[in-house]
């Protein structure tokens, strides 16, 4: 299983993403809370660059996070 | 004294040693195998090689998948001795007998996910749990029924069970731990649970005095411990959860780390950042590392209720959590409900009657412990509604903005407690029931009555089901039938619920 570590800044509804496809990277997390979030990645962590991960928060643009470390289990 | 009765005196002292030494320590629980040693996830190892305990008494052990999820129920009983396990007990009643269709024909009892209890509430969730429809055979005459304090009153004066109280590794918790194992759970262990391998996931929850923080009987919670919950006795998990401080004694389990090679999860170790961003999230991952990083060699659990009287955190947090079951279940849910039980108190003080200030034991004692209850369980059911409201505005805005929703479902929000009663003097008298573990017959048969009769009366239950009707029909709409509770719901799934009859308590 990969996994990913993201961090967050407030409680809201939001998806991560790769940013180039639009691809949600992980099926898991759809509501987030403020913080460090670890999910697990519905496709392989070699499909795209910690750069392309991105968050999607409440419909705004897609942030990056600063914290992106993926990770196996 | 004669010579005889010197050596005879001598030798009852040799005996009482032998027999302190042979019975010195109560059953701790078992050490972890390394090749069950929590991964980096948080899960346990991939199941399979030595059967079905290997993975441990974990969410995700249990059978269930996309369908099962779609629907996602979770019950919390509170604490407050038999009146909570009956209440709760009503309200499974109630479940039982709520029927519908998703897709299939079933029960809401069903497609219930997961029971988080405390104290008296953690009786009914742990039987369900092992016994499953025989709950609603045998718990009455088993438990609600029956006097447990007298029974373990009588317990401690049986002269055969001196020896082990005497001993300072055996208290009356490890007593009452054996009486529920002997009349109530058949000496059955959390393997019992696991080989079931069916949801509801029980969590039945105590305090640990040393860091003043919830302890759950999970396998996550006891990989913390570098423990195995498998081995570990059901009844000894229920006692733990309802020592009610200052009655009974602590029960005590061992902490076997700092185990070689073993590394604790994630998702602990990325909270510990979160100082600024979720402080509650900072301080739980926190006292979590402390099992690992700055072990005590024991650990010592009193009453759940103590860290939250409703059993509703271990909820929350598996909803705010990045590994919470229900955060990695979310986008498969369609409708998520939460109902709790809550059998909280509300007498009437009779301290201020007096100028005298009030004894310390027992009135000032079981204040503070009450006091504490109260408040953080009100506190709980507070930040769930917050919760649900914010989830609420953050969907509205969504739609509102045409953009795709990421998030499937708002929870229902249930809470059914003695405060619905309409009439003041009924209300009053059910405050007025004792928390003991043994009450009168009419009392416990009211209690059932009232527990079933407050769920299927409950607005949010009642427009729940509509909701759930209108999906079964294919007429449901964004607009869920809960956006104004000023209406009335008369969903023939709620109207459907036969209760069964109080017996005329209290009288008038």
């Amino acid at each position: 299983m990969e996994y990913l570590v993201v961090k967050y800044k407030g409680n809201d509804c939001g998806v991560i993403i790769d940013d180039v496809t639009g691809d949600w990277v992980t099926n898991e997390v759809s509501w987030v809370s403020a913080g460090h979030h670890v999910v697990r990645l519905s496709m392989p962590a070699g499909s795209f660059t910690p750069a392309q991960i991105a968050v999607e928060l409440n419909g705004t643009s897609p942030q990056h996070p600063k914290t992106i470390q993926f990770f196996q289990a | 004294m004669s010579r005889a009765g010197q050596m005879r005196g001598a030798g009852l002292a040799v005996l009482a040693a032998i027999a302190l030494v042979g019975i010195s320590c109560a059953p701790l629980n078992s050490k972890l195998p390394k090749d069950r040693y929590p991964t980096k996830s948080g899960d346990g190892p991939v199941a399979g090689v030595t059967g079905a305990p290997r993975n441990g008494y974990r969410f995700t052990n249990l059978a269930g998948g996309r369908d099962d999820n779609r629907l996602f129920v979770c019950l919390t009983f509170s604490g407050g001795g038999t009146r909570a396990a009956a209440l709760a007990y009503g309200a499974m009643i109630a479940l039982r007998q709520t029927k519908i269709k998703w897709p299939r024909e079933e029960t809401l009892l069903d497609e219930v996910d997961c029971i988080s209890s405390v104290s008296g509430g953690s009786f009914t969730a742990a039987y369900y749990g092992l016994f499953g429809e025989r709950l609603f055979q045998d718990f009455e005459q088993k438990m609600l029924y029956r006097d447990i304090e007298g029974g373990l009153i009588l317990k401690g004066m049986a002269p055969w069970n001196w020896p082990w109280l005497w001993s300072p590794y055996y208290s009356r918790i490890d007593l009452a731990a054996n009486y529920y194992d002997d009349t109530i759970y058949e000496h059955k262990k959390y393997r019992a649970l696991i080989e079931h391998g069916r949801r509801p996931f029980i969590i039945l929850n105590a305090t640990n005095i040393g860091n003043e923080s919830r302890f759950p009987f999970t396998q996550e919670q006891f990989d913390l411990l570098g423990s195995d919950l498998s081995d570990y006795s059901v009844a000894r998990a229920v006692a733990a959860s309802s020592v009610f401080p200052f009655l009974l004694c602590l029960l005590t389990l061992e902490n076997y780390q700092h185990l070689d090679g073993f590394t604790i999860p994630t998702v602990y170790q990325v909270a510990r950042d979160d100082y600024y961003l979720n402080r509650s999230q900072y301080h739980w991952a926190q006292s979590e590392r402390e099992y690992v990083e700055y072990p005590m060699p024991y650990v010592h659990l009193l009453d759940g209720g103590l860290a939250d009287n409703i059993g509703l955190r271990p909820v929350i947090n598996a909803y705010e959590q990045t590994n919470g079951f229900i955060m990695r279940n979310l986008p498969e849910i369609d409708r998520l409900v939460i109902i709790s039980v809550n059998a909280r108190t509300k007498g009437e003080d009779p301290s201020g009657n007096g100028r005298h200030t009030p004894y310390i034991i027992p009135t000032v004692a079981l204040a503070t412990a009450d006091t504490a209850m109260d408040n953080y369980s009100f506190d709980s059911v507070d930040l769930m509604n917050r919760l649900v409201d914010e989830i609420r505005q953050a969907e509205k805005e969504q739609q509102s903005a045409g953009i795709r929703s990421s998030v499937h479902a708002v929870p229902y929000a249930i809470e059914i407690s003695f405060e619905a009663i309409a009439n003041k003097d009924r209300r009053r008298e059910f405050y007025g029931i004792g928390t003991n573990f043994g009450l009168p017959a009419e009392q416990v048969r009211a209690l059932i009555s009232e527990g079933c009769e407050l769920l299927k009366n409950d607005a949010t239950f009642r427009c729940m089901l509509e909701d759930l009707e209108r999906d079964g029909r294919g007429t449901a709409t964004t607009e869920s039938a809960c956006n104004d509770l000023t209406v009335d719901h008369h969903p023939a799934a709620a109207d459907g619920i036969v209760c069964p009859a109080g017996g005329g308590w209290p009288a008038g």
